[in-house]
């Protein structure tokens, strides 16, 4: 059995070879082929495009400009495309602002991170060192005491104000109740005055 | 090589292993032309690819459900709103695009199929660079090999798949929803794979015509399924039984698997039970053939 034998010893170059038709045959073998791989083509080509959301760059927009193409006036094939241009430039352009921000963002984070790192060290330096003066108990002392001393003192002109200021209200409270008793005699209703009067 | 009436014959010595059915020509013809060497596919490598396509795709589409999985988990965790476009872009993927494209494009490819297939045939018939002489079971193993001519192949087959999507939809949609159902058949596309005019009637019917003469054709060599019952039954019954639902339950088994392992939740994937029936209607020509290419045994 020749054709058993064949089944275990796979010929790529005749398989996949040009074969050694005749000259009508090789035409009509190579149509063929250009039919088979028009229809893989379409078919793989669209749902490869579409699969990877190529259309959302621009070719929907050019799409709908070559729609408008239809249009039989110059103006509007005009318009058209002139839309579909900018739309187009428009997407490019969104794209690569997109891309620079991220890239600056991400290159800001980076030097925004290594500063901080930096101030962070030089902070702590500042501390230790604060720390040793601490210890040394001679600056912070002398400048904690004037500190205190001018707290103490705006302490004090603060009390003085509050005093004023409390003389003051009792001096408006006793106003106050004045007012309220001669409020309190007066008459009280319409009526009352009506009666007075007339 | 001999010559014979101002033709050159083929000598069996000059054939390699790969031309075994112009070897079987060679035995049961008086002359075979020697521009017929190399010019028929291999009808056994074809049943194995045959065979092996759906799963291959079944595969390809398992690689995408992963892959597609693992990207959407990365995206969510880095790019949230790159995931949501993604998974919007995928849904209206098949949606947006109507079909119509395909549908125009297969209809193409199958005018211009069954147009290139009938040229192809009537060349393998009239040519004389592809005429053997003999008597009249060389005729019916030139007639049976037809389908294995390289320009047939490539023409026919393609027109002979677009048809049988049409016959396998017609069969499905005249069966009750139930039924349909019952058979999971559940999924089963509103319209047919080809508009059904005219022209596209007609194709079918060339096409049908064509089969149905190749068939009575080979009729001729169905005696030969009982010496050589051993071989009809492995090459057309377990290599295919195995090659095409033994695998295919091999990766379902596999895909249940998996899915648990990640936790990914939704349907199976599963290939068009069209494209299963397609390879055993391929498988099926394919054993005829190589029946016929033990004809030197009359």
């Amino acid at each position: 059995m020749r054709a058993l034998q064949y089944d275990f010893a796979f010929n790529v170059e005749f398989t996949f070879g040009w074969p050694k038709l005749p000259q009508l045959g090789a035409i009509q073998f190579a149509l063929a082929l250009s039919v088979l791989a028009f229809q893989l083509f379409v078919k793989f080509f669209i749902r490869l495009y579409y699969a990877s959301g190529a259309n959302t760059f621009g070719s929907t927009a050019l799409y709908n400009a070559l729609g408008q193409l239809k249009k039989s006036k110059m103006e509007d094939i005009v318009r058209a495309n002139f839309n579909g241009a900018i739309i187009i430039l428009h997407y490019v352009l969104t794209t690569a602002l997109y891309v620079a921000i991220k890239m600056d963002s991400f290159v800001l984070k980076l030097t925004a991170n290594r500063k901080f790192n930096r101030a962070e060290k030089v902070y702590i330096n500042k501390r230790e060192e604060s720390a040793l003066r601490l210890i040394e108990g001679v600056e912070e002392t002398t400048l904690f005491q004037k500190e205190a001393h001018e707290v103490n003192s705006i302490i004090v002109r603060l009390n003085a104000e509050v005093d004023g200021l409390h003389k003051k209200l009792q001096r408006e409270t006793t106003k106050l109740i004045a007012i309220q008793s001669k409020l309190a005699k007066a008459p009280k209703t319409i009526l009352e005055l009506d009666r007075m009067h007339f | 090589m001999t010559n014979h009436d101002d033709v050159n014959c083929i000598d069996k010595s000059d054939l390699e292993l790969a031309d075994f059915l112009v070897e079987t020509l060679v035995d049961v013809c008086d002359c075979v032309p020697t521009s017929m060497q190399k010019v028929y596919y291999n009808p056994a490598m074809l049943a194995a690819s045959a065979m092996l396509l759906p799963n291959f795709l079944r595969v390809c589409l398992l690689l995408k459900k992963y892959a597609l999985h693992f990207s959407m988990v990365l995206a969510k965790n880095f790019f949230p709103s790159l995931a949501q476009r993604g998974t919007a872009v995928i849904k209206d993927v098949w949606g947006d695009i109507s079909g119509k494209i395909f549908v125009a494009v297969d209809v193409l490819a199958l005018i211009s199929n069954v147009a290139i297939g009938i040229s192809a045939i009537t060349d393998y018939f009239v040519s004389p660079a592809l005429a053997p002489v003999g008597a009249n079971i060389c005729y019916s193993t030139h007639a049976t090999f037809g389908v294995m001519y390289k320009p047939v192949v490539v023409s026919f087959f393609g027109a002979v798949v677009s048809v049988f999507d049409v016959v396998y939809w017609n069969n499905i949609e005249l069966k009750p929803l139930a039924l349909r159902r019952a058979m999971g058949h559940a999924d089963h596309p509103a319209n047919p794979s080809v508009d059904q005019n005219y022209i596209v009637s007609l194709c079918m019917a060339i096409v049908a015509a064509m089969y149905v003469a190749w068939a009575s054709v080979s009729m001729t060599f169905l005696p030969l399924a009982v010496p050589f019952f051993v071989v009809v039954l492995v090459f057309g019954g377990c290599i295919p039984l195995f090659a095409i639902f033994g695998m295919s339950e091999m990766l379902s088994r596999a895909e249940s698997a998996l899915d648990k392992k990640f936790i990914i939740e939704g349907a199976k994937e599963k290939v068009d039970k069209s494209l299963l029936v397609k390879a055993i209607l391929v498988q099926l020509i394919s054993t005829v053939v190589l029946l016929a290419s033990t004809s030197s045994f009359y």
